[in-house]
């Protein structure tokens, strides 16, 4: 505690936040594109998806939720059966688009789940906003 | 320890490569599935399988299979045997003789429609029916002193219809297949009608932890493949020893990542009645499965 206390005391304290990337000390991903240099907010959705059991079968699924325009990356969760959504920043995908995407990957969609959800003038919601929809097929 | 298992799974290729080469091989495993196949996804898989029978009749063929999402319910599949190779201890004048007949196979064209869906989170209870329809687009006369149903292809049109369903969830899956094959006669050759039922439980035994996003799944299998035929016939007349029954059951393994898999399985008859003797008597076979996945933007 005395070396953290010497390093910051000794103007240490822009040296480590500068550093903090680079060590993986990082904000998580979702934050740094909230807060992207061009300050367009980045929206992240919980898409979950019914009929999807295996690794090989997750790929179809997030492939068709990363071809729908402004999304950035998708990832798969088997156990609950739910795929993490994160939005390019400043960009808009519409419930109805996450619905036609399971449905192309010949899935069922069981809910949407907006984490942070962008809206059509460009704003968002602040981080950490819990869900503001829900759908089922 | 994703490392690891990879390394394994490349050791166990590597080996099964090395069976293959030594070994024989003939006999259809690997059915067709219900499995989701996403709209413009398309699944490659190749699968070289080996066969060793009676009176030194050996089978060696790689079947390549390409998968084809058209829509999330409809999806083609074509199957080509691309090289079939068959050796037999063939008895002429009272000599014998080693031959082998090598060359193309047939190919089958299957249309597959996902006729019902029931999905859950992590499970999926699917049925689809199957139509094909049999091209005779390989070599049926490679080598003449072989017999007809030795030779690589059968040159006869003919038709596929199945009924399969399949029903995944996160740690197993088991599926079924019953259909029934057809041909049309050529050149005064009839190969004889079949009817199939199939039936597959896969069960994984790793990961254990699938609260992330998993990187890949190893399956055991064991699969069971039953098949009734009528005999063959040439100018009307029934060949002895084609026809029958024929039951295999089929341990193995499953390497499945999101984008290529391969498995390795081991083919036992369990049952085998022929009609007529002179029919040579499956002692095993093997087969090599790669399969790689990827997308196209051309779907419906």
């Amino acid at each position: 505690m005395q070396l953290i206390s010497r390093v910051i005391g000794s103007g240490g304290l822009a040296l480590t936040l500068a550093l903090a990337p680079a060590m993986g000390w990082a904000e998580p991903a979702a934050a740094q594109a909230a807060a992207s240099p061009a300050g367009a907010p980045a929206g992240e959705v919980q898409v979950t998806v019914l009929g999807v059991t295996a690794p090989f079968f997750t790929f179809g699924i997030v492939k068709r939720l990363e071809q729908i325009p402004g999304v950035q990356h998708a990832s798969f969760n088997l156990l609950h059966g739910r795929a993490d959504v994160q939005l390019k920043p400043g960009a808009v995908v519409t419930d109805d688009e996450l619905r036609q995407a399971v449905r192309s990957a010949s899935y069922s969609i069981g809910g949407i789940h907006w984490i942070r959800r962008p809206d059509a003038a460009g704003s968002a919601s602040t981080a950490g906003i819990a869900a503001v929809n829900q759908g089922t097929k | 320890m994703s490392r690891a298992f990879r390394r394994l799974a490349a050791a166990a290729a590597g080996l099964a490569v090395v069976l293959l080469l030594v070994a024989p091989a003939r006999a259809q495993i690997t059915f067709p599935s219900a499995a989701p196949i996403s709209a413009g996804n398309v699944i490659v898989r190749t699968q070289p399988t080996a066969t060793e029978e009676s009176q030194g009749v050996q089978s060696l063929y790689d079947e390549n299979i390409v998968l084809y999402g058209a829509s999330p319910d409809l999806a083609f599949i074509l199957e080509n045997k691309s090289i079939v190779s068959n050796s037999a201890n063939i008895v002429t004048n009272g000599k014998t003789a080693a031959l082998t007949a090598t060359g193309f196979g047939d190919t089958v064209l299957d249309t597959r429609y996902n006729l019902y869906e029931a999905d859950g989170i992590g499970s999926t209870f699917r049925i689809a029916p199957y139509i094909g329809i049999d091209l005779p687009t390989g070599m049926d006369n490679t080598n003449a002193f072989m017999p007809r149903e030795l030779q690589p292809a059968s040159a006869a049109w003919g038709t596929r219809e199945a009924l399969t369903a399949s029903w995944q969830t996160l740690f197993w899956n088991a599926q079924a297949l019953i259909g029934y094959q057809n041909y049309a006669s050529s050149s005064g050759f009839q190969p004889g009608s079949s009817l199939l039922a199939d039936a597959a439980f896969h069960y994984m035994i790793w990961p254990s932890d699938l609260d992330r996003e998993v990187p890949a799944e190893v399956f055991a299998s064991l699969e069971s493949n039953y098949s009734l035929g009528a005999v063959d016939r040439m100018n009307g007349e029934a060949i002895s020893g084609t026809g029958g029954q024929l039951w295999t059951v089929d341990p193995g393994i499953l390497y499945s990542e999101p984008t290529w898999g391969t498995a390795f399985t081991a083919l036992l008859p369990i049952l085998q009645q022929y009609r007529g003797p002179g029919a040579p008597r499956y002692d095993y076979g093997f087969e090599l499965t790669f399969r790689y996945s990827f997308f196209t933007y051309h779907h419906w």
